[in-house]
């Protein structure tokens, strides 16, 4: 073969071995990618792995009252709403049914996702132990707070990496954005008129609290339904009442 | 009596202890609250012995405070505190600081909080809490905290000028920078931030509600007030308030439903959007405003948006409104109902709905608002103030304003009295009494039925309601005499006793409530239906002895003792036929009997219906649900039955023989003509037809499964055959061929009747043998189905 036949043949192979490589790089990604992301960034490994869950969470507590399997409820449309004051007696106000409404999202939230977090920080360590650190970790008790704007999910986690250098993680905290503080403010609300035996107009509520829209249905038994819904992000929360009933006419 | 006196000593010795020995303490209730006094069966945890709670330390009330957790609740008992893992203080909360609100301000965050709350936030976000005091409310809390706690933050270290931007004192600081309080960017000489020549806007302030200015660093300047744009003060101090009349930037949601939206190249105070093409009901289409309320009875007759009319004080009735409900009693309010308020609120129509049992009802009006003195339609769910109706007994008291009555004058009272009354006519105190009979001669019953647990079937539950409905009930007298040659010997049947006409009865009736007999009042057969004689006044001359009546052709008593009594003793009953053409004896006053309460069948058996309906679910009527539908069904109409009980009466007024009892009316329908069979007749195609009013009713009742049409169960053999075998005889005895309808025969067991046409009237008229029964009255079968006979 001549030379330039050669060269050619060199050239060809040459960017044979490029393309391919590149094509396995970009199908199968950097060996050291992956890595990369979670010793440097554990962080969001955690919040990636927990925050679907989490989310569905609220939504199955907003929607059944503050609770995830609440015992004393009044079904409605598929979901059971607890009842967040209540009397079974006529011409009487109501009684909470929960003292402290927002801690007890807060507990609720937290019993629900605790496993979950407890297997998305095994995961962790176990990648990263797959990618030869040594790794070692101080695993705190959690919790869930909710402020304005916000549902802080705190890990109280640390976690050391060694490998040729060492490296220490404190992840504190997840933060999720979220509006559930005012909903759960504003049913606190609610219920504080019912149980003084008085109904709130839902439109100066609204009005004062825009954009949170405020729907009031009446089932079976003189059963209420609120149902609060902020018309910007979509959360909704809703509970149910009973109180303030009136027999019917001839009783 | 000595003997019955000890046996009932001894046995209330036995009794009263058994009593004592009820369970009942004072714990907390399984699935239910604490500090409940029941029986230890019902407890899951008992707190004492002691019967009453009250009794109890652990059941006294306070504030539960859970510290951590920066809430508070009232009104708690220490068990139920603790149990919660709270602090329970006894003090109610208004005497416990940390319990108090504040307008809390926490960075950018403002609002309306308790104090151990604010604090628990300012926490968590790890930044010192500010409570300021004097705010009544969110937007005012917000709107102050958004101007006293910023101010300009400039920013020296820059080489490339003196940067600056709005921002709280803390962060300001923690980023090292130099802090202007309640200062703009723009004020004179302390950054390179300046004022635009044409300013550009963005929605800013709590909940971005506002339009502001911007500077020509992109800092939120003022609230837009454009009269002021060129005031160097406006644009070097942060201030809340430039307006002085210019609203140009003060979006009002609360009030104006208005909110900062982007137009064009600026911002403007938009309006929330209309609730557009709303249907009425009626099937008219309505637009309504944001903030608007309006009123909707589900299943009922809507009532319309009024405009321009004047309210009552406190009060939303309106006139019109009032007139359609006392007279709806059958379309309004019906069973299974209820009212809603609708609210349109950014363009969704919400609704809101009042309480079960229509104990709230809807009342709509209009509302000027005391700022802006804009008037919209306004609505509430107020409470129907039905419950003191029937203990009212007057006029005057039964439709004030504090109640939502009706009063149904010349009526029965629920007491039973007659207020007395004896005509005008030769009675000095006649006016007198006929302004009392006016004031207290009636019932007061709800304007807006009340509902009621009707499907509810326990014993308690259906007794109660029973007792409700039955206080509309009435039972009367009427004693008429029949002709000797009828009266054979004792053991007639109901049907023998009563053949003739029922005006013969209504002529020689001469006690008690004639008016109760079917068609007592009528003028004259060949008038239309419930054409009674004259008016009501008319009928009461009648009985002063002023009027003159034709009583060969009226159906009315030509007994004296109806009309009087001797001189002096009106126990003394007399009969007596009248001889002329008015009651002779009623002209004296001494002699009169009062004046009935009723003075015909028709406005008798008006009110009783009227009187039951408007009690509440009472009586016959369509339940809401089915008239969306368009479904044809009813309730059972043997709840409302008119019947008739018959006693064979000697000279000495003694009873010699009782007969069946006979139905006169189910529900709408009137079942009796000379009081013979039921008349109802079913078509070959299974249509049922009844008389009525002189007239055929096509029967609407319908099995809502099957779709067949029911004929009610009258519970009214007139005879030993049963009611399916006269059918058969009346289904043989009719249908043509043509298809038409025919007169159904009466088709008793005494034989068939005839029928001919009278060529004066043109009505249809049956005779049995010789004597004319009954006609139809063809002229008044409009939009009915004609018999035959009546082209």
């Amino acid at each position: 073969m001549s030379k330039k036949g050669q060269v050619t043949i060199f050239v060809i192979i040459g960017m044979i071995i490029v393309v391919g490589g590149l094509a396995i790089y970009m199908l199968i990604g950097s060996p050291t990618s992956s890595t990369l992301e979670v010793d440097e960034n554990p962080r969001s490994f955690i919040q990636n792995c927990v925050e679907d869950d989490f989310w569905e969470l609220i939504d199955n507590v907003s929607l059944n009252g503050g609770s995830r399997s609440p015992e004393f409820y009044h079904p409605y449309y598929g979901n059971n709403v607890e009842f967040l004051c209540y009397t079974d007696e006529f011409y009487k106000s109501c009684s909470p049914r929960q003292l402290f409404l927002r801690s007890h999202i807060e507990e609720e939230l937290l019993l629900g996702i605790d496993d979950k977090v407890e297997s998305c920080l095994d995961n962790l360590e176990s990648s990263l132990r797959e990618k030869g650190y040594v790794v070692s970790s101080e695993r705190n008790s959690r919790a869930v707070t909710i402020i304005p704007e916000r549902m802080t999910l705190k890990t109280n986690y640390s976690i050391s990496l060694k490998k040729e250098e060492g490296k220490t993680f404190d992840i504190d905290e997840i933060v999720f954005s979220s509006n559930i503080y005012t909903l759960i403010s504003i049913a606190k609300q609610l219920v504080y008129w019912e149980r003084i035996g008085s109904e709130m107009d839902t439109m100066l509520f609204m009005q004062a609290n825009y954009p949170v829209t405020v729907h009031k249905y009446r089932d079976s038994d003189d059963v209420k339904v609120y149902i609060l819904k902020d018309e910007i992000t979509s959360e909704k929360f809703q509970f149910a009442i009973r109180s303030m009933a009136y027999p019917g006419g001839g009783a | 009596m000595k003997k019955i006196f000890l046996i009932f000593a001894l046995l209330i010795i036995l009794v009263v202890p058994v009593l004592a020995q009820e369970d009942f303490v004072c714990c907390k209730e399984v699935g239910g609250d604490w500090c409940r006094n029941v029986e230890q069966s019902q407890c899951l945890s008992t707190l004492s012995s002691y019967t009453s709670c009250s009794s109890v330390p652990e059941c006294n009330m306070g504030t539960c405070i859970l510290s951590n957790g920066g809430e508070c609740q009232a009104g708690i008992s220490q068990v139920e505190c603790t149990s919660k893992d709270g602090y329970w203080d006894p003090s109610p909360m208004k005497g416990i600081e940390a319990c108090q609100p504040t307008c809390c301000v926490i960075g950018n965050f403002a609002d309306l909080l308790l104090k151990i709350e604010c604090s628990r936030i300012g926490k968590e976000m790890n930044l010192k809490p500010k409570f300021l005091s004097g705010f009544s409310t969110k937007k005012q809390c917000q709107e102050e905290s958004f101007l006293k706690s910023r101010g300009a933050c400039v920013d020296l270290s820059g080489s490339e000028g003196i940067d600056c931007f709005h921002t709280t004192k803390e962060e300001c600081d923690s980023s090292g920078n130099k802090f202007y309080r309640d200062s703009l960017c723009t004020a004179p000489g302390i950054s390179d931030c300046a004022i635009p020549s044409k300013p550009e806007t963005i929605c800013g302030g709590p909940g971005e509600e506002d339009i502001y200015f911007l500077d020509t660093c992109g800092n939120v300047a003022n609230k837009m007030a454009t009269s002021r744009e060129q005031n160097d003060d406006y644009w070097t101090t942060m201030k809340d308030d430039y307006s002085d009349g210019d609203y140009s930037g003060d979006c009002d949601f609360m009030r104006k439903g208005t909110r900062c939206k982007p137009e064009g190249s600026s911002h403007k105070c938009v309006e929330s959007a209309s609730c557009k093409n709303v249907d009425d009901g009626y099937g008219n289409k309505i637009d309504y405003n944001h903030g608007d309320r309006w009123c909707y009875n589900e299943g009922a007759l809507t009532e319309d948006v009024q405009l321009n009319i004047d309210l009552n004080e406190d009060e939303f009735m309106l006139e019109r409104t009032r007139v359609d409900l006392e007279n709806g009693y059958r379309e309004l309010n019906l069973p299974g109902s209820r009212y809603y308020v609708m609210q349109c609120y950014n363009g969704e129509v919400i609704p809101v709905p009042c309480a079960d049992f229509r104990n709230q009802v809807c009342k709509e009006g209009l509302l000027e608002d005391e700022v802006t003195e804009d008037i919209a339609p306004y609505a509430v769910c107020a409470t129907n103030r039905y419950a003191g109706c029937i203990y009212s007994e007057n006029k005057t008291d039964c439709e004030s304003n504090d109640k939502d009555c009706k009063w149904l004058g010349w009526g029965y009272r629920f007491d039973g009295q007659t207020i007395p009354y004896y005509g005008i006519s030769e009675n000095p105190d006649g006016k007198k009494e006929r302004a009392q009979r006016d004031e207290e001669q009636g019932s007061c019953v709800p304007l807006y039925a009340p509902g009621m647990d009707f499907w509810n079937s326990s014993e308690e539950n259906m007794a109660a309601d029973s007792a409700y409905c039955g206080l509309a009930s009435y039972v009367e007298d009427a004693v008429f005499e029949r002709s000797l040659d009828l009266v054979v010997n004792d053991g007639m049947t109901s049907e023998e006793l009563f053949r003739g006409e029922i005006k013969e009865i209504t002529k020689r009736c001469f006690e008690g409530a004639c008016f109760a007999i079917p068609d007592y009042g009528l003028a004259d057969k060949n008038l239309a239906p419930y054409r009674y004689l004259g008016s009501p006044k008319n009928i009461e001359e009648v009985h002063e002895g002023i009027e003159e009546i034709n009583l060969e052709t009226s159906y009315l008593s030509e007994r004296k003792g109806y009309y009087c009594h001797k001189k002096r003793d009106e126990n003394d009953t007399r009969t007596g036929k009248i001889r002329t053409s008015n009651v002779k004896c009623a002209e004296n006053i001494k002699k009169r009997n009062q004046i009935p309460v009723f003075t015909n069948h028709g406005v008798w058996v008006d009110f009783l219906q009227e009187r039951a309906r408007s009690m509440g679910d009472c009586g016959y009527k369509q339940p809401a649900w089915t008239l969306k539908s368009g479904e044809d069904i009813f309730g059972n109409p043997m709840v409302e039955v008119l019947s008739a009980d018959y006693q064979k009466l000697d000279q000495d007024m003694q009873v010699t023989q009782d007969h069946k009892t006979k139905n006169i009316y189910v529900a709408d329908t009137r079942y009796v003509e000379d009081y013979r069979s039921s008349e109802v007749f079913e078509k070959e195609d299974g249509s049922a037809y009844y008389w009525r009013d002189y007239s055929w009713w096509k029967a609407l009742h319908k099995d809502k499964d099957t779709g067949i049409e029911e004929i009610p169960d009258l519970g009214n053999k007139n005879t030993e055959d049963d009611l399916s075998e006269q059918e058969t005889q009346r289904g043989s005895q009719r249908g043509t061929s043509d298809g038409q309808d025919d007169i159904p025969d009466f088709g008793d067991s005494s034989g068939r009747r005839d029928t001919e046409r009278d060529a004066a009237t043109d009505d249809v008229v049956r005779f049995d043998g010789e004597n004319p029964i009954s006609s139809t009255y063809c002229q008044d079968y409009v939009g009915l189905v004609k018999p035959a006979g009546c082209e």
